[in-house]
């Protein structure tokens, strides 16, 4: 499913915390009560969504108005409660959607949303590669004889995929799932520790992921790929996360 | 010898160390410092440094970065001693009041007066900020703690009271309890007696009769700021909000998007509209508890009759 596709139908999602969206005090005069269902209701909307995902043919049309609820609200979480979100927009083509998504959470006190710097989301990138490939070579051992080919086949899809990730580390053609764990485990080990360093002393409070305009969908991929490697990092470094806010805004030219 | 006479003020503002560092160190004749490593004579292109060690043990506390205190010798009196003679108020302030603390003292020379500017680390190793009890600075400001001064209260420029008591009630805020009713309307009859004894006179109202402001013992006062008196006594802040499951980050930006990203997300496609939804998420992403209610008298003026 094509996420342009996805989020072009509503341009302004209906509201539910205000019927006009023009009002600039409508959102702060929200109750605590209200605002607490509101944040239920699109907590409720973010796990299922990737539920709904797979039935997506049957129900397009429902998918889409619940997806286009979710836009233009900040909402907050926890990580763990993310994470269907994003696993639902990973199944979303990014090739021609435009949005501004911001995140925030680690600092306690937030200023303006700033853009990430490249080389973060380059080495997220990589981690997400890498942790990717620690992931299938693992599954290989996990899951059945008459599941292993399958499992196999897919770890040589990423090497392919991504060969240049393992050409620098991997001197010749005889690729071996052993020396693929290795490069993966190496460069995980060097990458965790540079992120962790980038993110202690990240002085903007929350990112914003937008597009250009000759990249029009940067935003959603610079924020999937920022997250999927967020994703991949360990528990101790994710914990300092505690809770999230999202925001994701779309043009309505679009 | 002469024992000299001194005023010492504890300045009361919530000091920045790299500001108040600039505007001691911009004038002084001489400085001298505490970092840690004994008492020296200070640069001026060291002040950065200071500055750093001042605020070392700051982290995000609440508190001012650093506290300032001004000892100020008579006009007049000027010359080595006299700089001496402030160092030695200084030492002895130090060690009664902050024996622990990093500081930075300066001396400068205004129109004829010698003043010792003293920038003290407020929150030391303890992690707490320096605390200085009300009697401390009564005793402060009557040079009870050096031997080698006394306090210049009466001699020259006047000692002023260093540590600011509270507030008295603006005489604005008076009248506005006395004319102004809790709904916001004017009180007609408080209005016509304050208006026979002559102590508000040339009432101007617009065309439509809703009074605009009136003098009162020389200022123009607006009707509008005495509502917002009466706005602010009827609605106090509320300074503990009740906890929610909400995050209690904040977003607070009174420009949620530099103008940078304003432009690039125009760039993109993102629209005014666009635009001004996302700063108003974003604000809106800041608050754990509603906006209060903007109070309802603008649209309710009522004319006096």
């Amino acid at each position: 499913m094509n996420l342009s596709d996805l989020i072009s139908p509503l341009k302004r999602p209906p509201a539910i915390d205000s019927d006009a969206s023009q009002d600039t005090d409508a959102k702060s005069v929200l109750s605590p009560a209200l605002a607490k269902q509101q944040q239920a209701f699109l907590a409720e909307i973010r796990s299922s969504l990737s539920r709904d995902i797979p039935s997506h043919r049957a129900q397009e049309k429902r998918i889409k108005e619940r997806f286009a609820l979710l836009l233009n609200h900040t909402q907050w979480g926890s990580w763990e409660s993310i994470w269907p979100f994003l696993d639902a927009i990973s199944k979303f083509d990014f090739s021609t959607a435009t949005g501004a998504i911001v995140l925030g959470g680690w600092h306690r006190k937030p200023d303006c949303p700033k853009p990430p710097c490249s080389s973060l989301i380059e080495d997220m990138f990589a981690l997400g590669i890498y942790s990717s490939m620690r992931e299938r070579i693992d599954a290989i051992y996990r899951v059945t004889q008459a599941e292993k080919d399958s499992s196999v086949a897919a770890v040589w899809a990423l090497a392919r995929e991504y060969s240049p990730a393992f050409d620098d580390a991997v001197s010749d053609d005889s690729w071996s799932i052993g020396s693929l764990r290795k490069v993966a485990e190496k460069s995980i080990s060097s990458l965790v520790p540079k992120i962790h360093e980038h993110l202690l002393f990240m002085q903007e409070d929350a990112l914003i992921f937008y597009p250009s305009p000759a990249d029009p969908s940067g935003g959603w991929r610079d924020f999937w790929l920022f997250v999927r490697g967020y994703n991949f990092l360990p528990g101790s470094i994710k914990n300092s996360f505690g809770s999230y806010f999202l925001l994701l805004q779309i043009p309505s030219s679009k | 010898m002469n024992i000299p006479s001194v005023v010492v003020k504890l300045i009361k503002a919530g000091h920045l160390a790299p500001r108040l560092l600039r505007y001691i160190s911009k004038k002084a004749i001489s400085m001298t410092a505490d970092l840690g490593f004994g008492v020296m004579p200070l640069q001026q292109n060291q002040t950065s440094w200071a500055t750093e060690i001042l605020r070392a043990m700051h982290g995000e506390s609440r508190a001012s970065e650093v506290r300032h205190l001004v000892l100020s010798l008579p006009k007049g009196v000027i010359g080595k001693e006299a700089e001496k003679s402030l160092r030695s108020i200084w030492s002895d302030w130090i060690k009664t009041y902050a024996p622990d603390r990093a500081w930075v003292f300066a001396i400068q020379h205004h129109n004829g007066i010698l003043h010792g500017h003293g920038a003290v680390q407020n929150v030391g190793a303890d992690a707490r900020p320096l605390k200085l009890r009300p009697h401390q600075v009564k005793a402060m400001s009557e040079v009870k703690f050096s031997s080698r001064a006394i306090s210049a209260k009466g001699i020259g420029k006047k000692g002023r009271p260093i540590y600011s008591k509270p507030r008295k009630k603006l005489a604005v805020q008076k009248l506005a309890e006395l004319l102004v009713l809790p709904d916001g309307e004017i009180n007609d009859s408080a209005w016509k007696a304050f208006e026979k004894a002559g102590i508000v006179t040339n009432l101007r109202s617009r065309k439509d009769g809703i009074p605009i402001s009136f003098e009162c013992q020389g200022y123009r006062i607006r009707f509008k700021t005495l509502r917002q008196f009466i706005f602010a006594l009827h609605n106090p802040p509320q300074k503990h909000q009740q906890k929610d499951t909400m995050p209690t980050q904040t977003i607070h930006s009174k420009k949620p998007l530099s103008e940078s990203l304003v432009e690039r997300l125009k760039a993109a496609g993102f629209g005014a509209a666009d635009l001004a939804s996302l700063s108003l998420n974003l604000q809106a992403a800041g608050l754990t508890k509603p906006a209060p209610q903007k109070h309802q008298q603008k649209e309710q003026q009522p004319p006096i009759k």
